[in-house]
């Protein structure tokens, strides 16, 4: 699984990386429009993401806005529905406004922060991204 | 030693990770490096008194702290949020005084408790 993790806050940005690591090749941006410059890039190359986890309020250009971005590009190339890029927004935006804005601009699944480990393995084999066993073992502390 | 789940709440904290204690020590690092920077942004941000990217700026952050289970930072980040949003100087200097201060309790109890390394300097800002 190749993952595009779109994230403004470090923290935040790690945290995904450490969920998300053991299931394949993690990326990250801190905007959207870096998102999108990656995300046309990886295209480009032959090898597109799988899943984007896309945070909301950003610097640039926000989550709505890169979300648009991503689905009018594959529309473009004639990729729709599930053989798109799987999004899923991760955000502490829980108003019902941004959750109906997100679903309308096509997001897979909506996640709010601070997200759980659990929720977001689930959600990943939901979308059958992952088997539903291949959960990552805890490393000792 | 007993930690104050009111300033970090490590049992939910450990949940989220999936029991993972590495990951959620190693993520706790990242926001202590990463706060000072953040706190002290924050605090020209309001000195401007430019809402929009204070409001953008906090929010990020109290992602961040939800992260770690910092609860009593988001609780002060949520404040200057609500009066960033609604144009509210001097409340968004009391939150952001109170926003140093739970970072400083935060990073304290963490490194006391052996959660990080003691080397991150306090969440100190210079701006309001």
């Amino acid at each position: 699984m190749k993952t595009l993790i779109v994230e403004d806050d470090f923290t935040s940005r790690k945290m995904l990386q450490g969920f998300l690591a053991p299931f394949g090749e993690c990326d990250v941006a801190v905007d959207g429009a870096e998102a999108v410059q990656a995300f046309r890039a990886a295209h480009e190359e032959g090898r597109p993401y799988d899943l984007i986890c896309l945070d909301l309020m950003m610097p640039r250009m926000n989550g709505h806005s890169t979300l648009a971005a991503i689905r009018e590009f594959e529309g473009q190339r004639g990729i729709h529905g599930s053989d798109g890029a799987r999004v899923v927004v991760t955000t502490c935006l829980k108003d019902s406004r941004n959750v109906l804005a997100a679903f309308q601009g096509q997001c897979d699944a909506y996640l709010v922060k601070p997200i759980h480990r659990r929720d977001l393995t689930a959600t990943l084999s939901n979308l059958s991204l992952i088997a539903g066993d291949a959960a990552p073992a805890a490393s000792a502390g | 030693m007993l930690l104050d789940p009111e300033i970090f709440d490590r049992d939910e904290t450990l949940l989220r990770f999936d029991g993972d204690e590495a990951l959620m020590r190693q993520i706790i690092g990242c926001f202590l490096l990463d706060a000072p920077r953040q706190v002290a942004q924050l605090g020209h941000i309001l000195a401007a008194e430019d809402w929009a990217q204070a409001r953008r700026v906090v929010h990020a952050f109290r992602g961040a702290a939800a992260n770690v289970g910092a609860g009593a930072v988001l609780i002060a980040a949520f404040s200057i949020e609500e009066a960033a949003g609604a144009g509210q100087a001097a409340e968004a200097r009391r939150g952001y005084a109170g926003l140093v201060n739970e970072v400083d309790r935060y990073r304290r109890l963490v490194v006391n408790a052996g959660l990080a390394p003691g080397k991150h300097a306090a969440g100190k800002g210079d701006g309001t």
